[in-house]
């Protein structure tokens, strides 16, 4: 039986250490344990929601839902991946939330679907000299993929466990957006 | 070592980029509100304090951890079966006539082998895990097709853990009984009021022969099962590729064999592999599938002197002509169902536990469930109020499994839904759909295939 996602290198990110630490699982803390584990994830958090929600003030609204969703569902972690793997999906899930509600994300069907687009709205920023802004027009997907994979450090089937996505279509999402990333950073360098 | 995927030149970049601060008041406000939440509303469904043998009250705490290890691992393995006959097709049918004088195919085989479930009223064998560290656990059990059960373990650290569902009364019990070399003290468990199947709410706990089953009713690959032998004696093998999971860390598998016995068509043997390694095998020593279980096989005593948590779940056993009074709503009934299976339990809960990916949907509330069996194979339809908020697949897998979910146009009560859903997932849950109608959430999950899920959903009437 052939496998539809091409085989995915898998890879321990170099922030490991901070996210699989040992700890009590979250079923079984109260309050103040859980404000605890959320502390040590906090910051990864913090940079996937600000960039995906693009202020400090959403990201902080984002975060205190998800944080609340978390511990409301914390019963149901059922131990299967690490807490910071959880946790990484409810945020993702309520970026997503927040952005529908404002109207600013649409789904990737149809922009995976196409070949080889032509200047994506990343490399035009890019080409700005603006590494934020680049990385804000990407396709919200897009922008996803590269933070989990490209700044967390995960692999494209731990990423893809985040996105609800499989690893080639992680993959395929990563490349796409590097190409616009990576516009920005090679002009950079010849300046 | 793993290898990296990383850009280096585009991490470095995003490592540049500035993450704020939270506001001052964050994490006073954020836990403020989570000593709120505790305050007001346990963290799942009902859920009593947890009690001492002795008397003595102690917090809730980790009521699931001391049973949750291994019914993980079982569960796990159940997943792991379910691979294989996933990946190997779909397709429903009980062959009981000789195979013709070629090659068995894997759809042949794996009728035989539902075939034998399907016929049997008990299960009794023994399950024999080893990974790369050696023998691992033994588990004996006894099942029923009503649906009871018992697990024992031995750990080979020398823990004891006993699990005991009886499905007339709706009671999971269990003890822990620590290894030699262990700190922690026993512990023990009971949990009423659970709903007949464990998704999408609170039931007993799943595990590998039942999940089996419901691999083998999917299974219907045209391709041959080769012709083997296991110790001695005649068997097939059953062989399928498994998408490696990222939650399993080193002991994702890509691969499964399953080993049949020819003359009993019951499985012996499971290995799972990695790149052509062994991660783990599962020998299952001594299947039988006759006689009549002992009642009290599933009325634990539980040791005395030991931590005893109890949690209700919510579900209560009602006759089907009582759900609308309990429900406030006529329960969505399947008018046509594969032959064979008939109602064997409805349960109603005011409140349900929490369902979805991560546990993130609105509240259940008024949950009615319907459970159909046919020998170990069980059919389940569940309704639920469709609260406000989003809602998300209450079978959904989440925690490292990816769902590939296909949208379905049905009829019946589903006809005009919001969203319909069908799902048959290679790992996760139970093949299912799921679907809103605007004023309940609905599913339909077990084991069928995919076009007897349609027509099952299809088919749903108040």
């Amino acid at each position: 039986m052939a496998r539809k996602d091409p085989p995915e290198p898998s890879v321990q990110p170099d922030m490991t250490p901070t996210l699989e630490r040992a700890a009590p699982p979250p079923d079984a803390m109260d309050a103040d344990a859980f404000v605890a584990m959320l502390k040590e994830h906090d910051r990864l958090l913090r940079s996937l929601v600000y960039r995906m929600v693009g202020n400090r003030d959403l990201m902080d609204d984002v975060l205190q839902e998800v944080y609340l969703k978390a511990f409301r569902a914390r019963a149901s972690f059922r131990g299967e991946s690490s807490p910071a793997t959880w946790l990484y999906r409810i945020a993702y899930n309520a970026c997503l939330d927040e952005l529908r509600k404002n109207g600013r994300w649409q789904p990737a069907e149809l922009d995976e679907a196409m070949p080889d687009p032509a200047p994506e709205p990343g490399e035009q920023v890019a080409l700005r000299g603006d590494i934020a802004a680049a990385l804000d027009a990407l396709p919200v997907e897009q922008r996803a993929a590269i933070l989990l994979v490209d700044l967390h450090g995960m692999d494209y089937a731990a990423a893809g466990a985040v996105l609800g996505a499989g690893a080639g279509t992680v993959g395929s999402r990563v490349s796409r957006g590097r190409a616009a990333l990576r516009r920005i950073l090679s002009e950079g360098n010849a300046r | 070592m793993n290898d990296t995927v990383r850009d280096p030149q585009v991490a470095a970049a995003l490592e540049g980029l500035d993450v704020p601060d939270h506001a001052p008041d964050f994490w006073t406000d954020l836990t403020a509100r989570l000593h709120a939440e505790e305050a007001a509303a346990p963290a799942e469904a009902p859920e009593a304090p947890a009690e001492r043998g002795d008397g003595v009250v102690v917090p809730l705490a980790s009521r699931r951890s001391a049973f949750r290890r291994h019914a993980l691992r079982l569960t796990t393995v159940a997943a792991a079966v379910a691979v294989l006959a996933v990946a190997l097709g779909g397709g429903l049918g009980t062959e009981n006539g000789p195979l013709a004088p070629r090659p068995a195919t894997a759809a042949e085989v794996a009728s035989r082998v539902n075939a034998a479930f399907a016929e049997a009223r008990t299960l009794r064998g023994t399950l024999v895990f080893r990974d790369a560290a050696g023998p691992g656990d033994r588990t004996t059990f006894i099942a029923t097709a009503s649906g009871d059960l018992r697990l024992e373990t031995t750990t080979a650290r020398g823990e004891v853990n006993v699990i005991a569902y009886d499905a007339t009364r709706g009671v999971e019990e269990g003890y822990w009984l620590p290894g030699p070399a262990a700190a922690s003290p026993p512990s023990a468990g009971v949990r009423t009021g659970l709903a007949p199947v464990q998704t999408p709410d609170q039931g007993p706990m799943a595990w590998v022969l039942r999940t089996s089953l419901a691999a083998t009713l999917r299974a219907g690959s045209t391709g041959p099962a080769p012709e083997v032998t296991y110790e001695g004696r005649p068997a097939w093998l059953l062989e399928a590729d498994a998408q490696p999971q990222d939650s399993a860390g080193d002991q994702a598998i890509d691969h499964i064999a399953a080993t049949i016995d020819r003359e009993t068509a019951l499985p012996v043997r499971v290995v799972e592999s990695r790149n052509g390694r062994t991660i783990r095998e599962i020998t299952i020593e001594g299947l039988t599938t006759g006689g009549e279980a002992d009642r009290a096989a599933f009325d634990l005593d539980l040791p005395a002197g030991v931590t005893v948590s109890r949690t209700d779940e919510g579900f209560r056993r009602v006759p089907l002509t009582e759900v609308e009074a309990r429900a406030g709503y006529a329960p969505l009934v399947p008018r046509t169902l594969p032959e064979g299976f008939e109602l064997a339990e409805v349960a109603v809960a005011k409140r349900g536990g929490h369902t979805g990916p991560e546990g993130l949907n609105p509240d259940s509330r008024d949950v009615v469930s319907l459970a159909y069996r046919r020998g170990f194979a069980t059919v389940l339809v569940t309704t639920r109020r469709q609260l406000p908020g989003e809602w998300y697949d209450p079978m959904g897998s989440g925690e490292g499994i990816v769902d590939r979910p296909e949208r379905v146009t049905l009829g019946g009560a589903l006809a005009g839904a919001e969203r319909a859903e069908l799902v048959v997932n290679a790992q996760g849950t139970a093949p299912h759909v799921w679907a809103l109608t605007g004023t309940l959430v609905v599913t339909v999950s077990g084991d069928l295939s995919r076009a007897e899920l349609l027509d099952v959903a299809g088919s749903l009437a108040a």
